[in-house]
């Protein structure tokens, strides 16, 4: 109900009648307004946050970490394409409950390390994008080989060939409920070593 | 008009009547702000801060450019020198349309990626070696329908450091990350995003001895968020 408007707008003899529906009718314009129905209209002050509940509108979770991990491509043991093949990064993957659906989801995330695969290797070798377990297209980036000397141990490293990738991607769609988010990184020669990683994801209402 | 109550003894006539009505109905009209209960309203209550959100993302097929960089702040897109959108035949332009973002009400946030597969040096016929860079950046259509950059979302990048053997150089694959916030100091109404490409240093019209960028999987985003009504 908008504006309440309780008497008859013409001046005039007052029924009996409207006086007593102005005051409670559940059928016309009343007075019935003030149990639960007032809204918007009948407002005439400013909102500040004062009057928004925390983290009503909007809310998010991040997850980072600045250890190392060696990833070996000993521990992938499947073809890229293959259902699977790709293992999620600690530090940059996480799970997050949406107490609505919202009309955006915001995800960012960044990652870095360092390889020690040959210059020239056809070895495949990508970090991924993942929501709610399913790949997102386009959303990866394969990464550089780091090593120049044909020794996995002793060849000499690129020093400014550390990858990087901080990506985004937005959703309007998710559903009330609880969503994974993830990055997951696929090594198929030698060794990829992580260093700081984040992702964060902000829900708007 | 407040309530007046009647005292003991007081005729009721209708005067006092409607007058008391009229001012319930004052009341009910006027709530103030103090009327509601602090942290009471959530998100059932409020409309979203968002107003459209757009993304679009160009993958699967590589695309090479050589176009040469206009210069600094310098919005032209065709001639020697220009800025070119990036696209691929599949899924068209790295860019967004709005039916008209007024600035006054609304700020745009905007974030892009650009997948860099590989940027190659100028090699001449005397094996000489210029190196160059890419460069791209964010362009917004205003209300007269001018693609404007904005130069602080100018982004450079080198190719790898050169094979210490010679002039063979890794594929790249870097990722330029740019995000930015628009506001009506940028222009009054925004019309669409888009992110173009340039390289540096380039002068030979052949492909293979010269300066150039190939861009796969990018992608770019924005968010009109609402600062009025």
């Amino acid at each position: 109900m908008a504006t309440v408007s309780l008497l008859p707008a013409t001046a005039g003899t007052t029924a009996a009648s409207d006086v007593n529906d102005a005051l409670y009718s559940i059928e016309t314009n009343s007075m019935q307004v003030i149990n639960g129905h007032l809204e918007a209209a009948n407002f005439a002050g400013t909102l500040t946050s004062d009057h928004i509940r925390d983290s009503s509108l909007v809310n998010g979770k991040m997850v980072a970490a600045t250890g190392n991990i060696d990833c070996p491509f000993a521990a992938y043991t499947r073809a890229i394409d293959d259902a699977g093949s790709h293992k999620a990064i600690p530090g940059a993957s996480l799970e997050f409950y949406l107490p609505f659906a919202p009309s955006l989801v915001i995800i960012t995330w960044n990652v870095g390390g360092q390889n020690s695969i040959q210059k020239g290797s056809a070895a495949d070798r990508e970090v991924r994008f993942f929501i709610d377990g399913q790949p997102k297209s386009g959303l990866k980036r394969k990464i550089a080989a780091g090593r120049v000397g044909a020794d996995a141990r002793t060849g000499a490293l690129y020093p400014d060939q550390d990858f990087r990738y901080s990506g985004h991607e937005i959703i309007t769609n998710m559903t009330k409920g609880f969503h994974s988010a993830s990055l997951r990184l696929y090594v198929g020669s030698d060794l990829m070593r992580l260093r700081v990683r984040d992702m964060k994801v902000i829900w708007f209402k | 008009m407040a309530w007046t109550p009647h005292k003991e003894g007081d005729a009721i006539t209708l005067a006092a009547v409607n007058a008391n009505i009229s001012a319930l109905e004052t009341q009910a009209n006027l709530v103030p702000a103090d009327a509601i209960t602090f942290k009471s309203l959530h998100s059932e209550h409020l409309p979203s801060v968002i107003g459209e959100a757009r993304s679009k993302r160009v993958f699967g097929e590589e695309q090479t450019y050589i176009n040469t960089y206009p210069g600094w702040e310098r919005d032209v897109t065709s001639g020697p020198a220009h800025w070119q959108v990036i696209a691929n035949s599949t899924h068209g332009d790295l860019g967004v349309s709005f039916t008209g973002v007024d600035m006054a009400k609304n700020k745009v946030l905007i974030m892009a990626n650009i997948g860099v597969k590989n940027i190659n040096h100028r090699i001449d016929g005397n094996g000489a070696v210029t190196k160059g860079h890419a460069a791209v950046k964010i362009q917004v259509k205003n209300a007269a329908g001018d693609w404007v950059g904005l130069a602080r979302t100018e982004r450079f990048l080198s190719p790898k450091r050169d094979d210490p053997a010679g002039l063979l150089l890794e594929t790249r694959h870097g990722d330029i990350p740019i995000r930015t916030l628009v506001d009506s100091s940028d222009t009054a109404v925004v019309y669409g995003v888009r992110a173009v490409v340039s390289i540096s240093y380039r002068v030979s019209a052949t492909l293979d001895d010269d300066c150039q960028v190939s861009l796969l999987n990018s992608n770019l985003s924005a968010i009109t968020i609402k600062q009025a009504i």
